[in-house]
């Protein structure tokens, strides 16, 4: 008490007169500096920290490099390094309420790091185990990585252990710690490739796993969720520690992340919880997809090698399961469909697996109605739609007849083909069913047949609607096929138009994976030209179904259907005529088609833009190869109406205009729709598909310039019908990164073959070992054979020896008893 | 990949040294079997692995190849710590790499494990003309310091096998004199699921090389 009062006094002043804050403050850093007892130390750090709330200008100003020194000087001091470190938090961290605090806090922090070796300091004082030590320690970094990330990161790697001694937090037994540490690892590793190398080294993705696991892997808390941030901040960006992390055999690991049969508090398992998904549950899950995609990046060293080793360790099967026959949510899902699409891009036995899967569909997902957990539905879609065209009015029925389609959503539904449920997901079978999850469906169709001209071809096939007497015919579901679901999404908002569902997306997405199977594939295109429609037995003409999706283009333009419908038909159209003279002669042969198309170019039009010059790229398209002999109409007959109709300029700049369109420019390499752009009923911003963004930036030029040759050139003479630079080029680089994938697989296998060698090698020398181990043997048991008749022979030679003295003996007897003598 | 479970033990090494002395690409020799005349300045650290058999064991090894550079010093010296071996690489045609050494050592014991093996490596002894160390030298110094030391060439892959290897074998050695704590892998050492009895093998490691073949 006595202490406490002098300390007191000595604060109040001789003669107590009433002193500032700022005195005092000055007083209390003296004492500090210059009290020779440890005692007096103490009351004045504690004194500081007391009043560094209230003024944290003051005790900053004059005390920070105190507290600093202080930290050196005292560091045994449990009770002093306790204060000094809260009292420098205080000062690093800005009040929300008051202005200009952030820039104090940053210049706070930066008088801490000035000196490295107090950075270093700090992170000396992590060897002590008492709780609060460590946990002040652990807050002064967050908040000083929070002012400054960059010099904190200068500062940590300046020693030479600090790293190792941050990294040592996650195996503190205490959460607290162990979590705020987590924390403080993920803010120094995301940009800085350095430290995300030493942290790996550390083991740290060895103990991450460990933690995940034991925190219940998808299933377990915002724990997970932050261990799998960390994890990707390692990995990200960082071809060290990919290699790394293969190599330590850490992607065989994933999938157990997927497991989620955790303990409840009795010690049971929660297995009824297994298909509940809680939004921590949604937001792990998708941290853990994301780690799958970082490691199978496109075009990377490293993807082919990984996409090989998820397979074989079954995480293509539980992606495949996870999209497609779960009942996660659709965030997720989505999330999934991306995954698997990298997983299994320019990879042909990952495809192959997929193209073999099978699998029971998941409930789809109900209409959405103010459904929290999803928020990514749009649930007043309709009522906005309404207004807009007549085109899209009927979506309101049916979401009207939601009770129904829940009651039909219980039935078991029947196994499918894995990418025949991706294909009804996408064109839009199940009016649940998100954009997001739509686009992502779509991308990973994509890659399904991303260079994979055998799967386009299969596909191409399943056009022909399957067999009606098929043994499924007593399934309440008609058979389908991937290319029957397509056939009727594209033709399906014609019929439904005037009734029920009318999302423009339903054919535009259609659109999308139908020009993804006939893309640079002549037989492709060859089957689909011969699918017609129309039962001539009945009577009715058939219509051939290149004819019919120009039909539903004059439909969707002539009823002022929303422009993506018309867009995805053009666009699918030009992809199929593309290089294709026969598609051409069949798709001109109906001379209203022609007619039409001229008619939406004309300068008098008063069509969309891009819809314009999407025609008038077609148009190009249809002249630039009409090579077919018996073709009805000619380029002859067309260079003329074009020239004279529309013009070579209007031509030109109706195509150009599509070309610096926005939407047209703002394609993402990965077809994608944020929750945000399908919020509140809108339409996403999607009108077209990034394959033919780049087909078209590749052709236009030439398409815009073929108009003006001559109608008599052949393909040889101007060499339209060779394949253009850009194409040759386009598929060199493509070649080029088979040829380096091969390269790698080789210089692996070769590896191998090394290390094989290396083994018989050592097993060859092994062997040579034993024989001469053998050899000397043998040779041993010659000498010994040897050894073994000189003794015999000695053995023989010695009885003989006996025999004679017998004989000797015996003879001497009888001489003996010649002699009269008694012999024995 | 069936090789990434299959192993009794893992090690880790560092390779330090001077700037272009060749630590890049002595890893690119082991690790890879090529040589790369222009190889790029490494960045701080840079991850290469690669199995060898030690007395009839599969150890696998990481190594970490550090910058030589002065401004990667402090970033390197995190990684001495948590290293079995480390590879202490000079030039024999550039006299000062060889007396950087010392420098080099001094890091080395002050930041390293006291048990870490540390072998001393004379590299481009292809380049015989332009020689500037001698082996005795090399020798010399070595053994003065109690390092292991060998000539080795990057480019012809003279030695470099046997750099990594005797070091492995060393360093299993004293892993069978229970001079390393392989309970702690802060020193550089984990015992592999060959060890623990193979139980945990995770699926698709039954599949054997071939499957990599496919």
């Amino acid at each position: 008490m006595d202490f406490f009062a002098s300390g007191l006094n000595a604060l109040r002043g001789q003669k107590g007169q009433h002193q500032t804050g700022s005195e005092i403050i000055d007083r209390l850093c003296e004492r500090i500096e210059h009290a020779t007892l440890l005692e007096d130390r103490r009351a004045a750090v504690l004194a500081l920290k007391s009043c560094s709330r209230e003024h944290k200008r003051d005790v900053g100003t004059r005390g920070v490099l105190v507290l600093c020194n202080m930290l050196r000087r005292d560091s045994m001091d449990i009770d002093i390094c306790k204060a000094v470190l809260e009292t420098l938090t205080v000062l690093c961290q800005p009040d929300t309420d008051r202005e200009g605090t952030i820039e104090f806090a940053l210049e706070m922090s930066n008088a801490i790091m000035k000196d490295a070796s107090d950075v270093a300091i700090l992170l000396d004082m992590l060897e002590e185990n008492d709780f609060y030590i460590r946990f002040h320690v652990v807050s002064l970094l967050s908040t000083l990585v929070l002012n400054n990330a960059a010099r904190l990161q200068e500062c940590i790697l300046t020693s030479p252990i600090g790293m190792s001694r941050l990294i040592a937090l996650l195996d503190d037994r205490r959460e607290i710690i162990r979590n705020e540490g987590l924390l403080l690892l993920i803010s120094l590793t995301e940009s800085n490739a350095d430290l995300q190398k030493i942290v790996a080294f550390e083991n740290a993705f060895e103990r991450l796993l460990a933690i995940i696991d034991e925190e219940g892997a998808v299933s377990g808390g915002i724990i997970v969720q932050d261990c799998l941030q960390l994890v990707q901040n390692l990995l990200r960006y960082n071809v060290s520690n990919q290699n790394y992390f293969r190599e330590t055999s850490c992607i065989q690991r994933i999938p157990s992340l997927f497991e989620d049969d955790t303990l409840d508090s009795n010690g049971r398992h929660e297995l009824p919880l297994r298909d509940q998904w809680s939004d921590q549950k949604g937001n792990n899950m998708i941290m853990i997809l994301e780690l799958i995609r970082v490691l199978v990046v496109p075009d990377h060293s490293n993807t082919a090698p990984n996409q090989r080793s998820m397979s074989q360790c079954g995480i293509l099967q539980l992606l495949i399961d996870l999209s497609l026959a779960s009942n996660a949510p659709q965030r997720v899902k989505a999330s999934a469909f991306y995954a698997l699409a990298e997983l299994i891009r320019l990879n042909k036995v990952n495809q192959d697996a997929l193209s073999k899967a099978v699998i029971t569909p998941a409930h789809p997902p109900p209409v959405p109605i103010g459904d929290a957990s999803l928020s990514l539905a749009a649930p007043s879609r309709s009522s906005t739609q309404l207004s807009r065209s007549s085109f899209q009015s009927g979506r309101g029925s049916t979401v009207g007849d939601r009770g129904a389609q829940a009651h039909r959503h219980l039935e078991v539904r029947e196994r499918c083909p894995a990418i025949v449920e991706v294909v009804a997901i996408a064109v839009g079978r199940y009016p649940g069913c998100t954009y997001s999850v739509r686009a992502a469906a779509t991308c990973l169709f994509q890659s399904f047949v991303l260079e994979n001209p055998d799967t386009q071809l299969v596909l191409a096939t399943t056009l022909n609607a399957p067999p009606e007497d098929n043994p499924n015919i007593e399934s309440h579901e008609k058979p389908q096929s991937p290319g029957t679901l397509l056939l009727s999404a594209l033709q399906g908002w014609q019929d439904d138009a005037e009734t029920t569902v009318a999302d423009p997306y339903n054919s535009w997405f259609a659109s999308v994976l139908f020009s993804h199977i006939l893309q640079n594939n002549a037989r492709a295109k060859g089957i689909a030209l011969a699918i017609t429609f129309g039962d001539e037995e009945n009577g009715e003409d058939p219509v051939s179904l290149i004819h019919a999706i120009a039909a539903a283009l004059m439909v969707a333009v002539k009823g002022r259907a929303d422009v993506r419908v018309a867009l995805g038909y053009l666009a699918l159209l030009c992809i199929w005529c593309y290089d294709s003279p026969k598609s051409i002669k069949d798709f001109l042969s109906e001379g209203a088609h022609l007619q039409f198309l001229i008619e939406l170019i004309s300068p008098s039009s008063k069509e969309d833009p891009m819809v314009q010059g999407l025609a008038a790229f077609l148009l190009g398209i249809c002249y630039e190869f009409n090579w077919e002999k018996d073709a009805l109409i000619t380029r002859a007959t067309i260079q003329p109406i074009i020239l004279s109709r529309i013009g070579h300029d209007h031509f030109a700049a109706c195509i150009t205009r599509v070309r610096e369109s926005k939407p047209f420019n703002s394609v993402a390499p990965f077809m994608i729709v944020l929750p945000s752009e399908e919020s509140d009923g809108k339409l996403p911003n999607l009108y077209f598909d990034y394959s033919f963004v780049e087909f078209m930036k590749r052709t236009f030029e030439r398409t815009q310039k073929s108009i003006t040759l001559s109608p008599e050139n052949t393909p040889t003479q101007n060499g339209l019908a060779l394949p253009n630079n850009a194409e040759i080029e386009s598929k060199l680089t493509l070649l080029q990164t088979k040829l380096s994938t091969q390269d790698a697989e080789l210089e692996e296998l070769r590896s191998q073959l090394e290390e094989a060698k290396k083994l018989l090698a050592q097993k060859a020398h092994e062997q040579e070992q034993y024989e001469n181990t053998l050899a000397g043997l043998r040779e041993e048991m010659r000498s010994r054979q040897e050894q073994h008749k000189a003794l015999e022979r000695e053995h023989e030679d010695l009885l003989i020896c006996l025999a004679e003295q017998d004989q000797e003996l015996t003879g001497l007897k009888e001489q003996l008893r010649m002699l009269g003598v008694d012999a024995p | 990949m069936s090789s990434s479970f299959n192993y009794d033990y893992i090690i880790k090494y560092i390779i330090i040294g001077d700037t272009g002395v060749g630590k890049s690409c002595l890893l690119l020799q082991f690790t890879d079997k090529r040589f790369q005349p222009a190889h790029d300045l490494t960045i701080g650290v840079e991850f290469g692995a690669r199995f060898v058999s030690v007395a009839g064991k599969q150890i696998k090894l990481q190594i970490w190849d550090t910058a030589g550079q002065e401004s990667f010093r402090s970033i390197t010296r995190s990684y001495y710590r948590g290293a079995a071996g480390a590879l202490l690489v000079y030039d024999i045609t550039r006299r000062d790499t060889f007396k950087h050494l010392t420098t080099w050592l001094e890091d080395a014991r002050q930041h390293a494990n006291a048990n870490t093996t540390i072998m001393l490596i004379g590299n481009k002894s292809d380049l015989e003309s332009k020689r500037a160390v001698t082996y005795e030298e090399g020798e010399a110094f070595a053994k003065a310091n109690g390092l292991f030391f060998m000539e080795t060439s990057a480019k012809t892959s003279a030695n470099v096998e046997e750099a990594f290897v005797e070091t492995a074998t060393n360093i299993y050695e004293k892993i069978q004199s229970g001079i390393f704590d392989i309970h702690n892998e802060a020193h550089g050492i984990k015992i592999g699921p060959m060890h623990t009895g193979g139980s945990s093998l995770p699926i698709g490691a039954a599949n054997g090389g071939g499957a990599c073949c496919q």
